[in-house]
């Protein structure tokens, strides 16, 4: 397998490859560390519930369901064979993706060796799976006390009718309960391919080294025959199906998440990343802390430090959310809603971008800084379809007309939805 | 590249400055922490990283001390308090990119102007606190630590150090009292913040691409007028009180129970490393014996593990379960601890646990915060101030005094929050 560089707005140095059976494969070595970050990401994540265009129905929190079986083979637990080279491992699924990673100093080699062989190597069995069922299920008992995570999923079944992003991502008790070992091989076959993934390593390493050790491993498995996963775009309506959620729980004060469900869809991968750049600066522009409203709220005492606004977008569905603590929910309703409404009338400044810049330029440069950073970076770059850190040279080509425009497309008043969380009793 | 480890580089007027001058990382680094007792005067002063990053006098506000910020590509100003022991710890600072990468001359000393106007320069209104911002503040500082309930891990471990350690300073949060808070006067807060700018022990902590004369003449810039106050010993850590173990249980209408429970560790074998390497062999990662025996094998939760806090001579393990099985999970630690004192470390956990220690000490040196959090750390409780000086600590555990922390470790305390959702 051959690495070569890739070339970036930063000048780093970026090696990119693929190995025999397709994996992509990239490279940051930083000599200067002194550990390496390796993560191999599959592009399967929790809203993927049909399989490849063949109509399978895949049961909510089933890639969660993966990532933590794969975790066990016939020698054992794996964590362990990590700690035995001092090194730590961990895993996490997304809407859209499931990361397996490791932390090592000395052993990269090694490492690498078993973070490919876990992955690829899946071991199920129906007593395990079940065992695995009750830790899950408790992982899940533990989100349902969490405000944050519970407002969140709120707001996502107000936003969402039937697209599965509305989904936990580890499901529900009710539906891992249906998970079997053969669901789970099936799955796996589907979407843990090489050409479906991609492994992607920052810090101290050999890039050499890390071809050999990953062209020895791919020289085990069968050609892969399978395309990459192409998502497809489930159907669901244009707009909120709800516009409010309401709940009770244990928590000392309301809070409060306005959402902005996205109505532009599809697109390649700089139209997707362009809408969602845009859509963060616009928000940045208005509700970050530098901005006139979040000024306002504060000084008003509407919102406090727990405040923010996001945006999250992939081509089947987007959403912004903006919100937090506060004692008057109605208000902070009001008041956000207004903001937008006269942005929408009367546009961003043009002063903001140039700020923005600075601060996008500022986040990246520092992002480097972190081994871990530029390991998830790479991937998350790749399987969106994009160049290392390309939003820095997005942003270099951003207008005002343009944050304008995504403003009043993607701010609209019947796309928004409300989930709000009160203390039990109030 | 220069590359040297972080060390003491002097102490101009009693202020400790330590810098590891490093081109290794892209930003530059700089923590100001200034020390005070904690069971004294801490809510008035645990208003100020709020209320100090309002505005100053010549960023009013907080839109345009924000927009400051971001025309400093995105410069981070740091402002908090945390507790070490006995002591409130206030850190304020800057993280900004180095000077080379910088499109319009030099930043490292924009941002360190910007941070010296936040400690020194507020926007008074005739010599006061803008009663506006000292009213918010007030008032977000009570809610926030009301809010500690929110998040029901840290609420469990909370309520357990107050348990545990109640009538001593160890068993404070750094915020002060909710009450306190909603009734600071002007005069108090002024008072704190006089102490904090002119008297309290400061250290000055850097890393990054920053040389021994701009370090020094940060220090002075930082330091205004300041009385000479030297940082204070290390606390020793409390010793065991003649009592039964306790049990206190609350319910709140939440899906999963949470179980807390807090052991004292043996004042004689602190501060050394078996402590925290017992605490690793216990419950410190997925190769640990209460991951195996809760999680793996009875798939009672999701996660159990146990922490070590040297200052405070505590050994604290939580887990969240079914209400049902509560009691097995407190069972089940028991015992575990109890297998491991008597029957000490088998070879292989022991191995695990050095070797996870190890990892975690060298990337210290991968990260800033990591390198400062660790030699704040050191200096405040007396042990290691160095990854190195701790590795060498590490190497010399031999299994046996695993066994010896384990066995002389106390149950103290138990806190349970049942979970009573329908």
């Amino acid at each position: 397998m051959k690495l070569e560089p890739i070339e970036n707005s930063l000048s780093e140095t970026i090696l990119g490859g693929f190995s025999s059976r397709g994996l992509r494969v990239l490279v940051n070595p930083r000599p200067e560390f002194v550990g390496t970050f390796g993560a191999l990401g599959t592009n399967f994540g929790s809203v993927d519930r049909v399989g490849n265009g063949q109509g399978q129905v895949i049961p909510e929190g089933l890639a969660h369901f993966l990532e933590h079986k794969l975790f066990e083979d016939q020698m054992g637990d794996v964590s362990d064979r990590f700690s035995a080279l001092g090194a730590s491992t961990n895993a996490m699924t997304g809407f859209s993706g499931t990361t397996y990673i490791f932390s090592s100093m000395n052993e990269v080699s090694a490492c690498l060796e078993l973070l490919l062989s876990f992955v690829q190597t899946p071991w199920f069995t129906d007593e395990l799976v079940q065992k695995e069922q009750g830790i899950i299920a408790q992982e899940i008992r533990m989100y349902d006390d969490d405000p944050d995570w519970r407002i969140f999923f709120g707001l996502l079944r107000c936003l969402y009718a039937s697209h599965p992003v509305r989904d936990n991502i580890a499901g529900s008790v009710e539906s891992i309960a249906e998970i079997d070992a053969a669901t789970l091989h099936r799955c796996y076959k589907l979407f843990y391919h090489p050409r479906n993934m991609c492994l992607s390593l920052s810090g101290a390493l050999d890039p050499e080294v890390v071809a050999e050790v990953v062209e020895r491993d791919q020289a085990t498995r069968p050609l892969d025959e399978l395309a990459p996963h192409v998502r497809t775009n489930p159907e669901e309506e244009l707009l909120p199906t709800s516009d409010r959620h309401e709940e009770e729980l244990s928590v000392s004060r309301p809070r409060l998440l306005l959402g902005v469900k996205e109505t532009v869809l599809g697109g390649g991968p700089l139209e997707v990343a362009r809408r969602q750049l845009c859509s963060r600066i616009v928000l940045d522009a208005l509700f970050g802390r530098a901005s006139d409203a979040y000024q306002s709220l504060y000084s008003d005492g509407l919102v406090d430090e727990s405040f923010s606004a996001s945006y999250s977008g992939e081509p089947s569905f987007g959403f912004s959310t903006l919100g937090g603590d506060t004692d008057e929910p109605d208000q902070l309703e009001d008041r956000l809603r207004e903001t937008l409404a006269k942005a929408r009338h009367e546009g961003l400044g043009v002063a903001a971008l140039e700020r923005v810049r600075r601060k996008i330029h500022g986040m990246i440069l520092r992002s480097l800084d972190s081994t871990e950073n530029i390991a998830f970076g790479m991937l998350s770059e790749h399987f969106h379809g994009l160049k290392p850190f390309a939003a820095l040279e997005l942003v270099e080509q951003l207008t005002v007309e343009e944050l304008d425009n995504r403003l009043r497309e993607h701010f609209r008043e019947d796309a928004f939805a409300v989930s709000l969380v009160r203390p039990c009793g109030s | 590249m220069t590359n040297a480890p972080l060390e003491l580089l002097g102490t101009p007027g009693g202020v400790e400055v330590h810098l590891q001058q490093t081109a290794r990382f892209k930003a530059v680094h700089l923590h100001w922490l200034l020390e005070a007792p904690l069971d004294t005067g801490r809510t008035a002063r645990a208003i100020l990283p709020d209320l100090l990053t309002r505005g100053t006098a010549r960023f009013p506000d907080l839109a345009a001390l924000s927009a400051r910020c971001e025309e400093l590509y995105n410069t981070d100003l740091l402002a908090g308090v945390t507790a070490h022991g006995t002591r409130q710890l206030l850190r304020f600072g800057v993280e900004t990119i180095a000077d080379e990468f910088s499109f319009d001359g030099p930043l490292y000393v924009r941002a360190l102007d910007l941070l010296a106007e936040v400690l020194q320069k507020p926007p008074l209104v005739k010599g006061a606190f803008r009663p506006d911002h000292l009213d918010q503040e007030r008032v977000n500082l009570a809610r926030s630590i009301e809010a500690l309930v929110d998040d029901k891990p840290l609420y469990a471990y909370r309520r357990l150090v107050e348990v545990m350690h109640e009538g001593t300073p160890f068993a404070l949060h750094s915020w002060g009292e909710a009450e306190e808070a909603r009734a600071l006067t002007e005069g108090q807060v002024h008072e704190a913040w006089d102490f904090v700018r002119t008297e309290a022990p400061a250290r000055l902590m850097i890393v990054g691409d920053i040389t021994p004369e701009q370090a020094l003449e940060t220090a002075e810039q930082l330091s205004g007028v300041r009385a000479r106050a030297v940082p204070a010993s290390p606390t020793a850590a409390p010793g065991s009180p003649a009592r039964a173990a306790r049990v206190v249980e609350e319910s709140q209408p939440l899906a999963q129970s949470r179980l807390a429970m807090g052991f004292r560790l043996p004042p004689t074998r602190l501060p050394g490393a078996a402590c925290q390497l017992m605490s690793l062999v216990l419950g410190g990662g997925s190769h640990s014996r209460l991951f195996k025996r809760v999680r793996e094998a009875e798939s009672l939760a999701y996660g159990c593990g146990s922490s070590a806090m040297l200052d405070s001579a505590t050994l604290i393990v939580q887990a969240g379960m079914d209400d049902a099985h509560v009691e097995r999970v407190r069972e089940l630690v028991l015992e575990e601890l109890q297998r491991l004192g008597t029957e000490g470390v088998e070879e292989e956990e022991f191995d695990l646990s050095v070797r996870a220690q190890r990892r975690r000490l060298s990337v210290l040196r991968d990260s800033a915060g990591g390198s400062l959090g660790f030699r704040l750390a050191g200096l405040m409780s007396g042990r290691a101030t160095t990854p190195e000086q701790a590795l060498d600590q590490l190497e010399a555990v031999k299994p046996a005094e695993i066994a010896a922390v384990a066995a002389e470790c106390t149950l103290d305390s138990t806190f349970v929050l049942h979970g009573n959702a329908e």
